[in-house]
C-alpha cells in the first residue's frame, strides 16, 4: 500500500534574527496522527503557522492533499479543509463565547453550531457555572480557552487538523479526552482525515501518535512512524563498570553507582558486545529526549 | 448588505451594540428634541459629545486592530474569508456613523419646519454633521493604531482642534455657499471612507507577514 500525504513541503525556509527555519523536505502522512516534537524555540509554531496559512512570508512550496499549493490555498476556499488551533491569543479578547460561535458560522462554511454547543458541554468549557455564552474569552483560563478552540475546530467539516500545543494547558483528564477526540476524528474519517499536532507532553500523547517528527534548531532531525522509530532505537541498561565504554555508543545516558541506561541506535548494538546489558523497547518520549539531547549538543 | 450587517452584528459584542445602536442614538434624539424645544442651534453641539463617544468606543470595537503586534488574529487568519469579513464590518461601521451623525440635524430640521427663519438657519448649518463625520472618521482611523489611552485622547483632542479650525474656516470662507461646502464635505467623507476600507484591507494582508 503506497502512502499518501496530506501536506508535502519542499525547501521551506523562514529567517528571523538569529534563527532560521530550514526544511528541505517535509511530509505529513494522510490518515494518521503526526506529532511534532522539539524544544522551545525549535521552530514548531513557525512551521505550523506556515502550514496553516497564518504566515505567508516563508519560502518554498507546500502542497495540500496532493491537489493544490499554498498560493492556490489563498485564492480559493481551501482553508476550509484544514482546521488550525494555536496557543495564546487566538480570539479577539473582547469576544464572548456567543460571538465566537456566530463569527465561526460566518467565517467557515462547514461550521455546525449544534455540534459546537455539544462539544462545549462535553469539554466542560462552561465549568460548573452552567451554560453561559455571554462569558468573555479573556476571562477564561488557558485550559478553558484551549477547550473552546478545540470545540470550535472540531465542530467544522475538515479533512486535517493542525493543533499547536493542544495538550499543554490541559489537565491530565482533559489530555486523555483530547487523545480520544483525536482518535475518533481520524477513525470517523476512514483514512481521509489527518491530525498534525505539536507537543511537549510526549508521554501523554504517545498512545495516539502514529508518526513523529522531531525538530531542533529549525531543522527536522528525525522522523518516522513510531513503530519504526522503536525498532531504530533501543533502550539499553547495563552495569556501572561498562558505563564509560557505553557512553561512546549511546545517544544519551543516565548513570548512577549501580548502573546506566540510555538510548542507542539498533545498528550500533554490536558495539556493546561483551557488556552485560539488557535491551528494551524505548518509549517515544525516551527516543525524543535522546534525539533532542544529541542534536542540542551538536548545536552547541 | 445583509451579509455585511450579519458580520458586523457578530463581530461586535452586546454591550457595544446596546450602547452604539440603541442608547447613543436614543439619547441623541431625546437630547436634541429637548434642546430644539428650548430654541434652535444648541442641538448641533451634541455632535462634539458624539464624536468623543464614537472614538472611544471604537477601541472596544476594533481593539487595536491596526497595531503591528496584534496577536489575536490567528482564528480570523485561518479562515479564507478574513479579508472580506473585515471589509464588511468596516463598511457597516462607516454607514452607522453617517446615519447616527445626521440625528441632531434632522431633529433641528423637523423642529424648524414651522418657521422660515429657522429653516434658513438650518440650511446655513447643514455642513455641521458632515464635518463632524469627516473628523470622527479621520480620528477613528488614526486612533485604531493605538492601544494606549493617552495616545488616543491626544488624537481626540487633535480632532477637536481640527474641528474648530474647520468650523472657523467655514464661517469665514464658506458660509456664503453652504451647498458647495456640503458637497465638498460629502466628497471628502467618501474619499476618507474608501481610504479607511482600503487601509483596513491592507492591514489584513500585512498581518500574514513579518514586515
Amino acid at each position: 500500500m503506497s502512502l499518501e500525504y496530506v501536506i508535502k513541503g519542499e525547501n521551506i525556509e523562514k529567517k528571523f534574527k538569529g534563527f532560521t527555519l530550514a526544511i528541505p523536505e517535509f511530509k505529513i502522512p494522510k490518515g494518521f496522527a503526526t506529532a511534532l516534537i522539539g524544544e522551545n524555540g525549535a521552530g514548531k509554531s513557525t512551521l505550523m503557522n506556515i502550514l496553516a496559512g497564518i504566515r505567508l512570508d516563508a519560502k518554498g512550496t507546500i502542497r495540500y492533499f496532493d491537489e493544490y499549493d499554498q498560493v492556490e490555498r489563498e485564492n480559493a476556499n481551501q482553508k476550509e479543509r484544514i482546521g488550525y488551533v494555536g496557543p495564546g491569543h487566538y480570539y479577539l479578547p473582547h469576544w464572548t463565547v456567543k460571538q465566537v460561535e456566530e463569527v465561526s458560522g460566518i467565517m467557515f462554511e462547514g461550521f455546525h453550531k449544534d455540534k459546537f454547543e455539544s462539544l462545549c458541554q462535553e469539554l466542560a468549557v462552561y465549568g460548573t457555572g452552567g451554560f453561559d455564552k455571554a462569558k468573555k474569552v479573556s476571562s477564561f483560563s488557558d485550559g478553558t480557552k484551549m477547550k473552546l478552540m478545540l470545540a470550535n475546530v472540531l465542530a467544522r467539516d475538515t479533512e486535517a487538523l493542525i493543533l499547536d500545543e493542544p495538550a499543554s494547558p490541559l489537565d491530565p483528564l482533559m489530555r486523555e479526552k483530547l487523545c480520544e477526540m483525536i482518535q475518533s476524528y481520524i477513525e470517523e474519517g476512514n483514512g481521509e482525515r489527518s491530525v498534525f499536532f505539536s507537543t511537549h507532553n510526549v508521554s501523554d500523547m504517545e498512545n495516539i501518535t502514529d508518526y513523529a517528527i522531531i525538530m531542533e534548531h529549525g531543522k527536522i532531525v528525525e522522523e518516522g512512524f513510531v513503530v519504526d522509530l522503536k525498532e531504530k532505537y533501543i533502550l539499553v541498561k547495563g552495569d556501572a563498570e561498562d558505563k564509560a565504554k557505553a557512553k561512546e555508543v549511546l545517544y544519551t545516558m543516565t548513570a548512577n553507582n549501580y548502573g546506566f541506561e540510555g538510548i542507542c541506535l539498533a545498528e550500533n548494538l554490536d558495539k556493546l558486545a561483551g557488556m552485560n546489558i539488557t535491551k528494551e523497547i524505548p518509549s517515544l518520549y525516551q527516543i525524543s529526549v535522546a534525539v533532542m539531547k544529541a542534536n542540542s549538543m551538536m548545536g552547541r | 448588505m445583509l451579509k455585511a450587517w450579519r458580520s458586523y452584528w457578530a463581530f461586535t459584542n452586546d454591550l457595544y451594540k446596546l450602547m452604539m445602536l440603541v442608547v447613543v442614538p436614543v439619547a441623541l434624539i431625546a437630547t436634541n428634541i429637548y434642546l430644539v424645544a428650548r430654541g434652535h442651534g444648541d442641538g448641533l453641539l451634541t455632535l462634539f459629545a458624539l464624536y468623543f463617544i464614537d472614538t472611544v468606543s471604537d477601541l472596544f470595537f476594533m481593539n487595536g486592530f491596526y497595531r503591528k503586534s496584534n496577536s489575536s488574529l490567528e482564528f480570523l487568519q485561518s479562515s479564507p474569508k478574513f479579508a472580506r469579513f473585515v471589509k464588511e464590518i468596516t463598511i457597516i461601521d462607516i454607514v452607522r456613523r453617517v446615519l447616527v451623525y445626521q440625528i441632531p440635524f434632522v431633529v433641528e430640521l423637523i423642529g424648524a419646519a414651522d418657521s422660515a427663519e429657522k429653516l434658513q438657519w438650518c440650511k446655513g448649518n447643514a455642513f455641521w454633521p458632515w464635518l463632524a463625520i469627516l473628523i470622527a472618521q479621520l480620528v477613528v482611523f488614526v486612533a485604531r493604531h493605538f492601544v494606549v489611552w493617552s495616545q488616543m485622547y491626544a488624537c481626540i483632542v487633535a480632532g477637536y482642534m481640527v474641528l474648530m479650525f474647520c468650523f472657523l474656516l467655514i464661517i469665514i470662507v464658506g458660509s456664503g455657499s453652504p451647498v458647495i461646502t456640503n458637497l465638498v464635505l460629502i466628497v471628502l467623507i467618501l474619499v476618507m471612507s474608501m481610504v479607511t476600507v482600503w487601509y483596513t484591507n491592507k492591514k489584513v494582508r500585512e498581518s500574514y507577514y513579518d514586515s
